[in-house]
């Protein structure tokens, strides 16, 4: 028995649409619109933003469609376009997160607030990471990609990924206050050569 | 000497990848040994954290707003190309001129390189017959030297959408023929050109690539090579990231990256 892959479809999607088929880009978009939206609002926040910058992604890429070489999968390359349209979002606004979050109507209002609070800290440290360190952590361990796939969607060796993640995790765990404030007592000495190479965000110094 | 311990990053680092540099140190440091412990054991909650976050729904109306989008590119593009069709056949010499740099800037757009436009008659040697021709961009040299009240930007519009603003170009050079120092247009690229760099593929992918900030490579809907403010300028017309709008950028002969050479932006209604 032939079983399709997810991917076999995409690219069936694509190239109906470089044949001229109306419906196949909307179709492969809706196949794909819920993980977009998911990077795009963990990434940036913001509601509003994070809709523009899927819709953003949604015209680059049926612009660029017929630059896809299939080299890489459909979905991977989506990603990558959504990363893009994001972190450019970032980089031009200096986008200031919010977390909206779904009302619960009958559950306990201690424990809505209590969830409310410690997501909003949550997303308020992912904000505050370096934006390599955030996307790394938004597709591996938000959207649980593994991470020779996030190294193929942002075009980096797996080893730089996973650097990336473990680094984010750490800054969270600071933020989040499972760990003790480093200023102190984890700074490296000023003079000390590893302290600057081993710095990307400029927090402990 | 005073002792040197690992930094938050060094730590993680250390937990992620392992380096022989650090893991000398840390033989020898009973500090970072129990920081590393205490930060080994904070990723647990940290995850936790992360996997608790409630995802926000979209907005409801976000699927029929893509779709929307998408269709008023496709349908916007058709048009426009069609008219330009029609435009070139009844103007061969603009074809010869237009046609390779069109397909070469959609090559462009799809990063691929090595094609070079040289006075308009080199062929693209890539596989670029891929480029869907309704994305197409048009390309004109109108003559015209917009200003920065943005007016005669933002009447020509139209006409560099829809690919008419040819007809403008054979107007201004024959009422100005001061400008190109004779009295008939002339080659389109003259080799004088100070915007020459820019009718290149790889001049023009840089320009583009320096104004969407390296984002997504972006198809521009239109270019005209003019002037701004009596300077040599060419206006860019990329589509928006909002609906029913272009953004229009005119750029300084040196456009390319890092600096786009930017001399004036508008966000202006896209032509029904």
């Amino acid at each position: 028995m032939h079983v399709t892959e997810p991917d076999d479809e995409d690219r069936d999607l694509l190239r109906s649409h470089l044949a001229g088929d109306p419906q196949a880009f909307n179709q492969l978009v809706r196949r794909h619109r819920p993980r977009m939206w998911a990077v795009a609002i963990r990434t940036l926040g913001d509601p509003e933003e994070a809709a523009d910058a899927v819709q953003d992604a949604c015209l680059s890429a049926y612009r660029s469609a017929a630059g896809f070489r299939g080299e890489s999968r459909v979905t991977t390359w989506l990603h990558r376009i959504v990363v893009n349209a994001c972190l450019d979002r970032v980089r031009r606004r200096a986008v200031r997160p919010t977390v909206p979050l779904p009302e619960e109507p009958g559950a306990d209002p201690r424990d809505v607030l209590s969830e409310r609070e410690v997501a909003i800290a949550v997303q308020e440290a992912l904000a505050r990471l370096p934006e390599d360190q955030r996307v790394a952590i938004v597709l591996v361990d938000l959207e649980g990609m593994s991470i020779d796939e996030a190294a193929a969607v942002l075009q980096v060796p797996g080893g730089t990924v996973k650097s990336r993640c473990f680094r984010g995790r750490a800054r969270l765990a600071v933020s989040l206050g499972y760990l003790r404030n480093p200023d102190a007592p984890l700074v490296v000495t000023p003079e000390s050569p590893r302290s600057t190479r081993n710095r990307e965000g400029g927090r402990h110094g | 000497m005073a002792e040197q311990h690992l930094d938050l990053d060094g730590l993680a680092d250390l937990l992620a990848v392992g380096t022989p540099e650090h893991d000398a140190h840390l033989q020898t440091c009973a500090t970072c040994r129990t920081r590393l412990a205490e930060l080994q054991a904070a990723f647990e909650p940290v995850s936790a954290s992360l996997a608790a976050l409630p995802l926000p729904p979209a907005p409801a109306d976000l699927d029929s707003r893509l779709s929307s989008a998408v269709d008023q590119l496709r349908t916007s593009a058709q048009p426009a190309a069609a008219k330009a069709s029609r435009a070139r056949e009844v103007r061969p010499a603009r074809k010869a001129s237009w046609m390779p740099l069109a397909v070469g800037l959609a090559t462009a757009a799809a990063l691929v390189t090595g094609v070079v436009l040289v006075n308009g008659k080199d062929k693209p040697t890539s596989d670029s017959g891929a480029a869907p021709e309704a994305a197409s961009p048009h390309a004109s040299s109108s003559g015209l030297s917009y200003g920065r009240d943005g007016k005669l930007l933002a009447a020509e519009l139209p006409a560099l959408l829809n690919g008419t603003a040819a007809v403008a170009a054979d107007k201004a050079l024959t009422s100005a023929p001061a400008r190109n120092g004779a009295q008939s247009p002339g080659p389109v690229v003259a080799a004088a050109d100070p915007l020459s760099r820019l009718h290149t593929t790889s001049g023009l992918a840089s320009c583009i690539t320096a104004l969407t900030e390296g984002g997504a490579a972006q198809l521009p809907l239109a270019l005209d090579y003019a002037s701004f403010e009596k300077q040599p300028a060419l206006v860019v017309v990329l589509a928006s990231s909002k609906a029913e709008k272009v953004d229009v950028f005119v750029v300084g002969a040196g456009c390319a990256q890092p600096d786009a050479q930017l001399l004036y932006f508008a966000r202006l209604p896209a032509p029904s």
